[in-house]
């Protein structure tokens, strides 16, 4: 059913008998809308008329005599605040119904003026404007909630929320912000955090409690609007406890790096603690040289297992004392091969298959087993390679006796920017002269 | 002539990541015409405190002022420069 053919019930609220007869001649002259007239003039009555609904809207009288004025309307439009009210005033009421306006009438009307067109255009359109007025009602109502539940969401979110202008200044934390950076949302708001930087996805920060505790924070960024300007908001999430449990499992790799290393070196008593030494000496190296604690650890794990793949090496070959024929160089020179092979699905954090891989190769690419060069080789290799070579030179083989300070030196300089890396090598040279190990 | 404070904790990754960054980044940007003070907030917690520090690593550009201030990895070139308005 249109609105053109609905059947619109109004209510006149008015006290004088002619009044009442003049308005529903005009309600009946109505052309295009059909209206159906209900009447009273006990106003007690008509309120609770109104609470039994199924009226659309309400023609209230305040001319002079009638006893309904401003304060009625108040009580009509409380009682009901859904329904549209038109106001019928008299030829001096002007005053009265401008304010009737501002107290919940739709629309008013000087009685003396009415005719049908604009009483029922008038009835028409404060329907109208009532339902836009309820549509916006809703709409705010939505959208308060709306922001209401982001804000519970922000506030209860698990990850601090931390909002910065274009020069780092905070504008909102969130409580978990506040737990996180141990401050009041007060100690927050309107100090320099910082823009937030992150290069890839995100970044690690330290945090230090005013405790003394410190804790490690993954912070992610990205520009958002607020309040129409451009802004920075910085998620923060505490991955202390991660982290913890991180270097205990890495902990855990070196521990059991360690007993697979001796059970290798447990086959060939001229290769045993082989690995263990040349990871001391790496670690050591990889130290002067700067490498972070994460770097060192992934050195000293792969330097541990370097030799992995002579498992794989007849015990015949490995202890032989005499000359080693092309075939059987062949067979140990695949150990590299085999280490990589056996240690690539491991899933460690660190490069320890390719450090097995690369352990005999040289920047010159005059190494096995794939003759790789420079740039191709990492950090780790390079220090790996170095350390080998002076770990074997400087113990007794099968077939020849531990080579001296001097012969060794000599090697690992001559090779010095072609087979080694020069910076590996001068660190080196650093150590064996000052007796710091036990080459 | 730029003047920088970088507030680290310790030796942390993070903060050894954001020196060897920075040391790399502005050696290139400014051509030796720069000073890097490193502060670590644990031996130097007043100063951190005085400078309002939440959280590390934290550079900040003292020197031309106005003072500015960013937080995070450093190792992204532009968005440190954008950063630090410079």
């Amino acid at each position: 059913m249109n609105s053109e053919s609905k059947i619109i019930k109004v209510l006149l609220i008015e006290d004088n008998p002619n009044d009442v007869y003049v308005i529903g001649q005009m309600l009946d002259e109505g052309r295009s809308t059909r209206f159906a007239l209900e009447h009273a003039n006990q106003p007690q009555s008509e309120l609770e008329r109104l609470a039994q609904g199924g009226i659309d809207v309400v023609l209230l009288g305040i001319s002079q005599p009638t006893i309904l004025g401003l304060d009625y309307l108040v009580r009509l439009h409380a009682r009901a605040p859904e329904l549209p009210i038109v106001v019928l005033a008299g030829p001096d009421d002007g005053a009265v119904a401008v304010q009737a306006l501002h107290r919940g009438a739709r629309d008013y009307l000087v009685k003396e003026q009415l005719d049908s067109d604009s009483l029922v255009r008038s009835i028409r359109c404060a329907m109208e404007r009532q339902q836009t007025l309820a549509e916006f009602e809703q709409d705010t109502h939505k959208l308060q909630d709306l922001l209401y539940s982001i804000d519970n969401i922000i506030q209860k979110s698990p990850d601090g929320i931390v909002i910065v202008d274009r020069a780092g200044v905070v504008l909102f934390a969130n409580l978990a912000a506040e737990a996180l950076l141990d401050r009041k949302t007060e100690e927050l708001i309107g100090q320099m955090f910082g823009v937030p930087v992150v290069a890839g996805e995100e970044a690690e920060l330290d945090i230090v409690r005013k405790n003394g505790e410190t804790a490690i924070v993954e912070m992610r960024e990205v520009e958002i609007a607020w309040k129409g300007e451009p802004v920075y908001l910085a998620s923060l999430r505490d991955i202390t406890e991660q982290k913890k449990r991180e270097e205990q499992l890495k902990r855990s790799f070196s521990d059991l790096a360690e007993t697979v290393s001796r059970a290798s070196g447990a086959r060939d008593p001229y290769m045993s603690g082989h690995q263990q030494r040349v990871a001391k000496l790496a670690r050591l190296v990889g130290e002067k040289i700067g490498l972070d604690k994460d770097r060192l650890q992934g050195l000293y794990v792969g330097s541990l297992l370097h030799d992995t793949g002579t498992i794989c090496t007849p015990e015949s070959i490995l202890s032989k004392s005499n000359g080693l024929s092309e075939e059987e160089r062949s067979i140990i020179r695949a150990h590299a091969t085999q280490g990589y092979e056996i240690l690539k699905d491991a899933k460690l954090p660190w490069p320890v298959a390719d450090m097995a891989l690369h352990h005999h190769e040289r920047l010159d690419g005059s190494g096995y087993p794939h003759g790789i060069k420079g740039d191709n080789l990492s950090l780790e290799d390079r220090i790996l390679a170095v350390c080998d070579v002076v770990e074997a030179m400087s113990s007794p083989r099968h077939h020849r006796s531990a080579r001296s300070k001097e012969e060794i030196l000599k090697e690992i300089k001559s090779g010095r920017g072609m087979k080694y890396d020069s910076v590996v090598v001068d660190v080196m040279e650093q150590i064996i002269e000052s007796g710091e190990s036990e080459i | 002539m730029h003047e920088f404070r970088l507030y680290v904790i310790d030796d942390t990754p993070s903060s050894k990541k954001a020196i060897t960054s920075l040391e790399s980044l502005l050696e290139d940007e400014f051509k030796g015409l720069y000073s890097l003070e490193v502060v670590d907030v644990l031996e130097n917690p007043q100063l951190a405190n005085n400078e309002g520090i939440f959280a590390t690593p934290t550079l900040v550009r003292v020197v031309p002022p106005p003072r500015a201030r960013i937080i995070g990895d450093m190792s992204n070139r532009e968005k440190v420069l954008a950063g630090l308005a410079l």
